[in-house]
């Protein structure tokens, strides 16, 4: 069997070969390396919820807070253990659905471009997580909060301005104060939650449809599965704190607290550095020069209406409806920001005049890739169509960042690519079996919930369903199309499906006969 | 794939990401000081004296300052650098000149050093001088410490006892 992704980088067919995996298991609908993003903002509300129960109960005081923490831990381990335990695997699951998420979207290619904006804001919430994390477990003031307490304040003073004093409130028990510690409690609890917020909003931002939720079995599953290790393995603390000897051996969490062993191996100045360094280079990123990006989409106004539909169906907000200033009547005309376009055709799918029908003999849309003009993407089909000499031919619509269907090597099958399978207009399939000689149509691209442009497999599925404008004509014969995404990972469940699409074409064809 | 396999494979799924959390949320544990070990803390946040002496303003100073500023006395704001020096078990381990901060070098001047030593029986020494008018140590502290296992006794200053305070 044809591999068809092996033009792809190792660390992309790696992760496609997992995701594989987890497909098989889940379904892509519900495969959580699809949610990474959603499952980090998952966590977050679990842990904001979580914590407002052990806030009901919690001291702000020095020795009051370690009680209460542990009234909730071993009395009311039930309902408070629970809790507790729910707050601090909720938080480590985000930092390891936050890392996936980062890399996943680095392997992906995806942030560069007009993904840059979303790259960058992202960067920060990385450390408001973490700094989130690390103020948390202060709040303890067990052994570990104690060692926290003193080696942050000591990575703090590495700084001049701080004279050295920040660590001085942790020398002796008389040094100690509760008012310091109600700022640690303030900075956990309400300044670096709403900050995070904030910070995930403008994350967002740039993304319509943006899904911030995961999918109810994942989310069930996750909170089913967390119970379960609460049970196992509760979360609890160490002994109170003691600033008259030095934690020895702890258990950290080294989700949030491996930055503190680092200094202890390195040194302060070290660890900010690499901080410092890790932290531009990430943001820095989107810098890095790669393939020419694809001109924007382009708006044109003698056949756009103003109908709205490509700003619905945009999942960047590049198009926008403004008042009609050419002097149609109509009342709006579409406007591209070239900016924030990526370029991936879902608004020419989404036009409707994006028609072949038409009495014309060229094919001009209200908007359209310069780079791949929806005319090309017809006469490119024709084309090959007439070259095919086999009985039957199929026309296999796919996307540049699926499964390569122009690599589909076999008589009586066209593999037509397009940047994205949603820049299909549903007129184009009715056409092909109508007008272009085609016994079968073909569509295919990302995995269901993974699309490269976050929503094309889905609005053409809505599309072809009838549930989305533009539809698919119902004198389309349903028996002669076949909708199978596929990742790249996945291609022999395509040349399966395209194998049993043609034995039923073929039948289809005797039956007529 | 079955949906009996599926869900096979789901609950490995669950299982692998809940160990991976419960481990790295506790493990391995992580040794911050050996079981033998102790540890001294030597830190506190001093004024040195001022490097000059007050003087008294002439008239004619006077009549040229703003009439807000006008006090009769002219002290110098600058403090002296503090030397401090430890000594554990009559070897030197410690010695530095201590800046006092601010721009006009009036300020405090801060130490914060840790220092792991086996734990035992040790005798300290820790000497300071801040005052460069004057010649030799001004405070010094001899003592013999008992140090348990993960001890940490800190060596401060105090300005209201005008002498070395130890925590045990």
């Amino acid at each position: 069997m044809a591999d068809m992704s092996t033009g792809e980088p190792l660390p992309r067919r790696a992760l496609h070969r997992v995701e594989g995996l987890f497909d098989a298991a889940f379904g892509s609908e519900n495969n959580p390396f699809h949610f990474l993003g959603a499952l980090t903002v998952f966590f977050f509300w679990v842990a904001v919820l979580t914590g407002i129960y052990l806030f009901i109960f919690f001291e702000f005081s020095i020795h009051g807070a370690y009680h209460s923490i542990e009234y909730l831990t071993h009395d009311q381990w039930y309902l408070g253990g629970i809790m507790r335990s729910f707050h601090r695997y909720a938080t480590d699951a985000a930092v390891i659905t936050m890392t996936l998420h980062l890399v996943r979207e680095f392997i992906l290619g995806r942030y560069t471009g007009f993904r840059w904006y979303t790259w960058f804001t992202g960067v920060p919430l990385l450390w408001f997580v973490i700094l989130l994390g690390i103020t948390g477990h202060w709040l303890v003031w067990d052994k570990l909060a104690q060692y926290i307490a003193i080696a942050s304040s000591e990575f703090m003073d590495w700084w001049p301005w701080f004279g050295q004093n920040m660590v001085r409130n942790f020398l002796t028990e008389d040094t100690l104060s509760d008012r310091f510690f109600t700022l640690m409690a303030f900075l956990h609890m309400i300044g670096l939650p709403v900050m995070l917020l904030f910070g995930i909003w403008f994350h967002i931002s740039r993304l319509s449809k943006p899904i911030t939720n995961p999918p109810r079995q994942l989310a069930l599953g996750t909170l089913a599965a967390m119970l379960v290790l609460a049970l196992i393995k509760p979360a609890v603390s160490h002994d109170f704190a003691d600033l008259g000897t030095v934690p020895d051996v702890l258990s950290i969490d080294w989700f949030y607290l491996w930055v503190f062993p680092l200094i202890d191996v390195t040194s302060e100045g070290f660890v900010w550095a690499f901080l410092a360094a890790a932290t531009l280079l990430l943001a820095a990123l989107p810098l890095i020069p790669r393939k020419e990006r694809p001109p924007a989409v382009e708006v044109n106004l003698d056949l756009c209406t103003g109908c709205g539909r490509c700003v619905n169906d945009c999942p960047y907000d590049a198009v926008s409806l403004q008042q009609r200033d050419d002097g149609r009547r109509f009342i709006h005309q579409a406007m591209v920001d070239p900016d924030l376009c990526a370029a991936c055709g879902i608004c020419v799918g989404a036009c409707p005049s994006s028609s072949p029908f038409r009495r014309k003999s060229e094919l001009a849309t209200g908007i359209d890739l310069p780079g791949l003009p929806l005319e090309g993407v017809r006469d490119t089909a024709a084309r090959r169509l007439s070259e095919c000499t086999a009985p039957d031919p199929v026309i296999v619509y796919g996307c540049d960042h699926g499964v390569d269907v122009t690599a589909l090597d076999e008589p009586g099958v066209v593999g037509v690519s397009l940047p994205c399978i949603a820049m299909l207009p549903p007129s184009m399939i009715d056409f092909a079996l109508r007008r272009q000689g085609a016994a079968g149509i073909l569509i295919t691209g990302c995995a269901p919930c993974d699309c490269h442009y976050r929503l094309g497999n889905r609005w053409m599925e809505e599309r072809i369903t009838g549930t989305r404008e533009p539809v698919l004509r119902l004198r389309a014969d349903p028996q002669r199309m076949l909708v199978h995404w596929a990742s790249p990972a996945d291609a022999g469940s395509l040349h399966s499906a395209l194998h049993a699409f043609r034995d039923r074409i073929r039948g289809l064809s005797r039956e007529a006969s | 794939m079955s949906n009996g396999m599926k869900f096979a494979g789901q609950v490995v799924a669950y299982a692998v990401f809940m160990a991976l959390i419960g481990y790295l949320s506790t493990s391995p544990a992580y040794t911050h000081l050996a079981d033998d070990k102790a540890m001294i803390k030597l830190s506190f946040a001093h004024y040195g004296k001022t490097v000059g002496e007050c003087r008294e303003r002439t008239p004619e100073e006077l009549a040229r300052l703003p009439p807000n500023m006008r006090t009769p006395m002219d002290c110098p704001r600058e403090r002296s650098p503090i030397t401090i020096e430890l000594d554990l078990n009559g070897e030197p381990v410690f010695a530095t000149v201590l800046r006092p901060s601010g721009l006009s070098r009036d300020g405090m001047a801060y130490i914060y050093e840790g220092f792991e030593v086996p734990a035992g029986r040790h005798e300290l020494e820790v000497r300071m001088r801040d005052d460069v008018t004057t010649e030799g140590f001004d405070h010094v502290k001899t003592v013999q410490v008992e140090l348990e296992p993960a001890h940490l006794l800190v060596i401060d200053f105090r300005a209201e006892r005008n002498a070395f305070m130890l925590s045990r």
